[in-house]
């Protein structure tokens, strides 16, 4: 008579979430605390199971020295929340409007140029979301001539972002005035961005890794990169890092996500404190 | 003023070609007093043996940090047999700077780096053993374990044990634990040893 094999108990133990929790910040600078470890737990139960590994040692050696990240990045995908809307974490627009720009005209003669680039554009909202704060709260904007440039790798997400549709939950953060101001009633419950919004951003197919494609953009005063080098490897930050540094003028500012840091990345921006937000600063020469 | 038009149906295109520096132009540039201008010379440089080469013999008389940071992005993604030895060297370095980008550069060469690995691990320079160790912490490479072993097992300075010791907690296995058990007998005086060591073995899932 034989006997069933034992299916193995997969568990997490306090001392592997250590171990993963400390292994994954130095990897994305996402850190987890005690709380999160259902969702946690949850998410690396999942992988270990699809990977077929029977303990989280074995798993863990796994995603250690797996060459080219593919986990890893299995890992970020699963363990990030992933969607985009207007006025996503609108303290850093307050903080542009109050504070950034306030910086960059210092120097600027009224009528000159300033330059702010999205990137990643995805299907636009934050681009546009730049737009509205623009025209809503920045009383200087009729002094300057201000051009936003957003891209992405994506060409799907910028059709998208080109038509200017968009479904009710993505526009649940503006205020009621905003979305009369700025949106015509669409089909199906969705939001068209009027014309005249559509027309105010620039887009384009950019690798922010490949230095062919970013070598163009220059002068940038303002960039907003939020939420895409936690999706990157080490090597791929580095020079998503550089390109922005490259783009900016002298002064410039990055917006990163709440999440992530450029002093784990490049030691050449400065950090900025400002009453809305935490950005980093290319050094005035 | 106030937010620029752009009319548009298709997807903005370069309105010039990207500039792609060669190796002679490249070394003409790094030549500039301008660190803007030193710096957008190696970003636009053509990726090619002779500008590595280029890269390899500027990277020995640079001092701004803004140009020494894209400099080792560069060799990050050149060819590894030409780099490998120049960055290995780099380890002897006084400036941590240099050191530490270096180390982070030789950790995405795993083939290369662990040829010249024992090597290296020859030298009787106590501070480039450690930093040695610190990289097979970096490494994705078959035989860090074995190299961790070999440490814990022979090398005679405590410092570079305790170094292997962090390392052996994330990459060890049965065997690592046996090595760590000499290592404890070696060093039985020191309680730091013995505590890093404990930690290790309940790491890999013994205690």
């Amino acid at each position: 008579m034989t006997s069933a094999a034992a299916t193995p108990v997969m568990a997490i133990s306090e001392n592997d979430f250590e171990q993963f929790r400390d292994y994954f910040y130095r990897k994305t600078g996402i850190q987890f605390e005690s709380n999160k470890r259902y969702f946690v737990d949850k998410r690396l139960l999942e992988r270990m199971r699809l990977t077929q590994c029977r303990s989280f040692r074995e798993y863990f050696i796994k995603l250690r020295f797996e060459a080219d990240d593919a986990e890893l990045q299995e890992l970020v995908n699963l363990m990030t929340v992933n969607e985009t809307y207007f006025f996503r974490e609108a303290y850093q627009f307050d903080c542009m409007v109050n504070d950034l720009l306030q910086e960059v005209v210092r120097h600027r003669e009224p009528g000159s140029l300033i330059r702010i680039w999205s990137i990643p554009s995805s299907t636009g909202e934050e681009a546009y979301s730049i737009a509205i704060y623009l025209l809503e709260r920045w009383p200087l904007l009729e002094q300057y001539e201000v051009e936003i440039l957003s891209s992405d790798i994506d060409t799907k997400v910028l059709q998208s972002a080109h038509r200017g549709v968009y479904s009710a939950r993505s526009v649940s953060n503006l205020p009621k005035e905003y979305l009369d101001r700025y949106f015509h009633p669409a089909a199906d419950g969705c939001w068209q961005l009027k014309q005249d919004l559509l027309e105010s951003v620039e887009f384009s197919r950019v690798n922010l890794c490949n230095p062919r494609d970013t070598q163009r953009f220059h002068d940038i005063d303002v960039i907003f990169c939020r939420n895409l080098l936690i999706y990157f490897d080490d090597a791929s930050r580095r020079i998503a890092a550089q390109a922005m540094y490259e783009a900016l003028s002298p002064g410039g500012f990055v917006c990163l996500g709440h999440s992530e840091s450029m002093s784990r990345i490049s030691s050449l921006f400065k950090v900025r404190r400002f009453p809305d937000a935490v950005v980093y600063q290319k050094p005035l020469e | 003023m106030g937010l620029r038009k752009f009319k548009q149906t298709d997807l903005a295109e370069r309105d010039e070609a990207p500039l792609l520096l060669e190796p002679n132009a490249l070394m003409q540039a790094l030549c500039s007093a301008e660190v803007a201008q030193r710096r957008h010379s190696i970003w636009c440089a053509r990726p090619c043996p002779e500008t590595t080469h280029v890269l390899l013999q500027h990277l020995a008389v640079e001092k701004d940090v803004r140009v020494l940071e894209l400099l080792f992005l560069a060799l990050s993604r050149a060819d590894g047999e030409e780099v490998v030895p120049a960055l290995l060297e780099l380890l002897s370095s006084e400036d941590v700077l240099s050191r530490n980008r270096a180390l982070e550069v030789l950790a995405d060469f795993g083939e290369q780096v662990s040829k010249a690995m024992q090597q290296h691990l020859q030298t009787a320079d106590v501070d480039k053993r450690i930093f040695l160790v610190n990289l097979m912490g970096e490494l994705k490479h078959p035989q860090v374990a074995q190299w961790i072993q070999d440490i814990l097992l022979r090398d005679p300075h405590i410092n570079v044990v305790a170094a292997a010791l962090e390392v052996a907690a994330e990459v060890g296995d049965a065997q690592t634990v046996a090595a760590i058990d000499v290592a404890v007998q070696r060093f039985a005086d020191d309680a730091f040893i013995g505590f890093a060591a404990e930690i290790a073995r309940q790491r890999i899932g013994v205690q």
